[in-house]
């Protein structure tokens, strides 16, 4: 099934470098979805994250003759340019004036809680509003997302040890955050 | 304990998957951006290939005009420098002619020649009335010549004194070519 549905979107693929709008929409929305959650998770704004899949779907048309697919997957290939726009929206934010709210007031005790996007962009942001842009990015990608190291190097450009790094760093740092919240 | 918290917390946040509320919106937005994009592309490049056109136009016109404007100029100045190129001619020609009349010179026997110089005095030249008289008439033309731009050196010749005369004196010491060219 899987092979099934990559075969597909190897074909729309083909149509979209070819020009074929109507394929290239099929493909939004087959990848924007994930898109979505993977940028919402590192600007945590509902509106901004739909910005950024918006601008990401643009740029990758725009630039769709130059993709390589031996190279590298088109996901992977979309989710860099999204991270990349996450990280400039992500800079930008850090230069608006940011309320610090110390207390996570989401309850994070409830796995099976299904929260509303507010809900988790306010939990995550304060889980990591302490972390740099690299951390959080690095965060996201494998704690969360579960990329692979390789997949995570391919969609940053950061080193290995750049990722090793900068986990470790937000791991230790998300931990102390909710070690406090709960008062352990 | 720690570890816990951090694994409820990444599961937590897997488990609740941000959603996308409006796909079709979404994608129906991508897709106008895109032609809309591709349209402002498209203008620039119109825009873009009519200034070119314009500059290439004002560029022709301009170079037109110029040598429309400077023809009569440029004709002067040509035939200028063709006057200017139809001068080694002449004084090739006359450095035959100076050749010719040194030989003739030597040739009458009338005067002296001593290391390739014919020296003329004013006795001999009578001489050479009586035996040519062409050669004579172009001696006169020379001596004339000569008391316009050299009067003291033909004072001298009419005081008694000879003149070395050679093709080289005639060409460079008398310059002989240029009395006739201008």
């Amino acid at each position: 099934m899987i092979k099934m549905q990559k075969k597909a979107n190897d074909i729309l693929l083909l149509k979209s470098i070819a020009g074929d709008k109507s394929a290239f929409g099929e493909l939004i929305e087959c990848y924007c979805d994930y898109l979505f959650s993977v940028v919402f998770r590192l600007v945590c704004n509902e509106q901004e994250a739909e910005d950024i899949v918006q601008e990401t779907f643009i740029r990758a048309w725009q630039k769709l003759d130059g993709f390589d697919q031996s190279r590298a997957r088109f996901s992977t290939w979309l989710y860099s340019i999204a991270t990349r726009l996450a990280i400039d929206t992500l800079r930008k934010q850090q230069r608006r004036a940011t309320l610090d709210l110390d207390v996570i007031q989401v309850e994070t005790n409830d796995v099976h809680q299904q929260l509303t996007n507010k809900e988790i962009g306010e939990l995550i942001r304060q889980a990591t509003q302490k972390l740099s842009h690299q951390q959080k990015v690095v965060f996201v990608l494998r704690d969360v997302e579960q990329l692979n190291v390789y997949e995570v190097v391919e969609i940053t450009g950061y080193s290995e040890k750049q990722i090793k790094d900068n986990l470790y760093l937000a791991r230790k740092n998300i931990r102390e955050r909710l070690m406090n919240v709960i008062g352990v | 304990m720690e570890e816990d918290i951090y694994k409820q917390f990444t599961d937590q946040l897997r488990s609740c998957q941000p959603q996308l509320k409006a796909k079709k919106e979404l994608r129906k937005r991508v897709l106008n951006s895109i032609v809309t994009r591709s349209r402002g592309k498209k203008r620039l490049i119109v825009f873009l290939r009519s200034v070119a056109s314009i500059l290439l136009m004002l560029g022709i016109g301009s170079y037109a005009w110029m040598e429309l404007s400077s023809q009569q100029s440029r004709s002067i100045l040509i035939s200028k420098t063709s006057d200017c190129i139809s001068i080694p001619d002449e004084h090739w020609q006359c450095r035959q002619s100076i050749s010719t009349l040194i030989s003739s010179l030597k040739e009458s026997d009338v005067f002296l020649f001593e290391n390739n110089k014919v020296l003329l005095t004013k006795g001999e030249l009578k001489d050479l009335k009586q035996f040519n008289n062409a050669l004579y008439q172009m001696v006169v033309c020379f001596l004339h010549g000569l008391e316009n731009n050299y009067p003291t050196v033909y004072q001298a010749y009419l005081a008694g004194e000879e003149i070395q005369l050679s093709t080289w004196q005639l060409r460079k010491e008398y310059k002989v070519c240029d009395w006739l060219t201008y």
